[in-house]
């Protein structure tokens, strides 16, 4: 009786049901275009997640699975679109280091207080965001979208757990750009999770 | 000498990496006193951290399975 009966509902049937397409489609299309902020390729992420899910749905015999699975392929397919952007923009933008600078002051005014939009919120129930496997899809699109000397530093103080001396000594920085570079690696990894995941839960 | 928030931000990921002087602790203290978004984003930082380690930890392909099945964990609000 506790077998699966042949009547559980495979991957493939639930990508088929429009039902259930519908009720993910939306969040999906949502995060494609906070990451990319174009909403025509964004459409064009979600559906080749879609059709790349296909191929692969029979594997899937829960929702939460292949939800996980579906974004997973979304992530990257935004990827590779950002890889690609920034592939061109590395021929007009020599260096990377500096070319977020301006974007960065946005959320300052000149007297260094924050802008009013860009004042960090309170975000609703970070315990629980943990605790949800698309919480850690975002979190990990966050991440692949910061420029690469950020998310490199960043990777190393926080992943491999190098001190700032480490790596001055490792990348030849001064202290001053190192904290200057991780600082800017959080930042920007805040405002991407507020934006795609705790901004709307509160406000 | 006032911390403005852009500063405040800085000295909050600075004090990732290394430890505070008193002066630079006191600025900042004072500083979330009066200002909630600074506030909020200095706790968000200590949280990036956490959820950078749970991430590095690896044990993200266990969690994104309890997506369905909320595993109501009411712990300690600290």
């Amino acid at each position: 009786m506790t077998e699966p009966s042949p009547l559980a509902i495979s991957g493939q049937a639930l990508l088929q049901d429009n039902g259930y397409l519908n009720e993910i489609r939306p969040s999906m299309l949502k995060f494609a275009t906070q990451q990319l902020g174009d909403t025509h390729q964004a459409e064009d992420a979600v559906q080749e997640a879609f059709i790349g899910a296909l191929k692969n749905a029979e594997t899937f015999a829960n929702k939460a699975g292949l939800k996980t699975w579906v974004f997973a392929i979304l992530k990257y397919k935004i990827a590779d679109s950002l890889r690609f952007r920034q592939k061109q923009n590395d021929h007009l933008v020599k260096n990377d280091g500096e070319d977020h600078e301006s974007n960065f002051d946005k959320l300052f005014n000149q007297s260094g207080r924050w802008y009013p939009q860009s004042r960090p919120s309170k975000w609703g129930d970070p315990e629980s965001a943990f605790q949800d496997g698309q919480f850690w899809v975002v979190f990990d699109a966050c991440l692949n979208h910061l420029p690469e000397k950020q998310s490199r530093i960043f990777a190393m103080r926080e992943f491999i757990g190098f001190s700032v001396a480490e790596i001055c000594k490792e990348m030849e920085l001064s202290t001053t750009n190192v904290n200057v570079i991780l600082h800017r690696a959080r930042m920007g990894l805040r405002l991407c999770l507020e934006n795609s995941w705790f901004g709307k839960a509160e406000s | 000498m006032m911390l403005n928030c852009e500063k405040t931000t800085r000295l909050v990921s600075e004090g990732l990496d290394r430890e505070l002087s008193l002066g630079e602790r006191f600025g900042l203290q004072f500083h979330i006193l009066i200002c909630s978004a600074c506030r909020n984003l200095m706790r968000q930082m200590s949280l990036l951290r956490r959820a950078t380690s749970l991430y590095a930890s690896a044990d993200i392909d266990h969690l994104s399975m309890s997506d369905e099945g909320s595993t109501g964990t009411s712990g300690g609000d600290k």
